[in-house]
């Protein structure tokens, strides 16, 4: 669903720059103590997408309800879109093939 | 004669004829406020008092390029400029100085010198370019700031549209 969340104060060019900005810290996959920092635009909010499996290849995030209304107005998705999982699996279906827990999933 | 029995019924008048001024000049007010010391507070006091009696001397623009504003910067007490300050306390969390919260006198302040409630969305975009959250907790504190700058939708609505 498209939500239409403005920022009045920024322009459009400054928006899209924004969304792009590695400026969202989302913890190493697997963790390793350190914290990446990842455009909002590549990022998607925790809820029911977040499964086990999405989790290992995308980063899901939650910064508290007045943290997503800001992250939400400058890219950050409920889930990925069904391009996104297929350009995942198609950069690499090992390490999909391996997050879905194999042959047995 | 005429002059002389006036000058008589008016010696203020004879006075300011001679060059007295009514009160010192803005610049001379400012200059003491930015000075800091003991003083600058009380010069700043004064600098309101006109300025609301609407003096035009008191009231023009050119001030604001003179740092008398009292601030907080990174934990520290500042004399600044009008326009490098943020009147909106939240945002010396990201860095930004704002006005020193022991001021008395803040709401007239910031309208004498229109003091901006935040920062630019330019500064905002350099300092998220060059130093963004580093952590967590940081990143989350920020960004619950950063939504003041999102408009406004009924709580209800983005409730169903987030959740």
């Amino acid at each position: 669903m498209l939500v239409l969340i403005l920022l009045p104060d920024f322009s459009y060019s400054q928006t899209q720059v924004l969304m792009g900005m590695p400026i969202v810290p989302v913890p190493d996959n697997p963790p390793r103590s350190t914290t990446n920092l990842l455009p909002p635009n590549q990022c998607y909010f925790k809820g029911k997408a977040s499964s086990e499996l999405y989790s290992k290849l995308f980063a899901f995030v939650d910064f508290g309800y007045q943290g997503n209304i800001f992250l939400k107005a400058i890219g950050t998705r409920d889930e990925p879109t069904v391009e996104e999982i297929a350009l995942v699996l198609a950069k690499d279906s090992e390490a999909f093939f391996h997050s879905a827990g194999g042959r047995k999933r | 004669m005429i002059s002389s029995w006036i000058l008589i019924q008016s010696p203020a008048m004879f006075l300011f004829n001679l060059g007295l001024k009514p009160q010192p000049p803005a610049d001379l007010v400012l200059g003491i406020a930015a000075a800091g010391g003991p003083a600058a507070k009380i010069a700043l006091n004064y600098f309101l008092d006109l300025f609301s009696r609407g003096d035009p001397d008191y009231t023009s623009y050119r001030h604001k390029s003179i740092s008398f504003i009292p601030a907080m910067h990174n934990r520290q007490k500042k004399l600044l400029k009008p326009s490098e300050v943020c009147s909106q306390p939240d945002w010396h969390l990201l860095g930004f100085p704002i006005l020193d919260p022991t001021l008395t006198r803040k709401n007239e302040l910031i309208i004498a010198m229109s003091i901006k409630g935040w920062p630019s969305t330019s500064d905002l975009l350099e300092l998220l370019k060059i130093t963004p959250p580093s952590t967590y907790e940081q990143a989350h504190e920020w960004f619950k700031i950063l939504s003041q700058r999102v408009s406004g939708l009924c709580n209800g609505w983005l409730n169903e549209c987030l959740y």
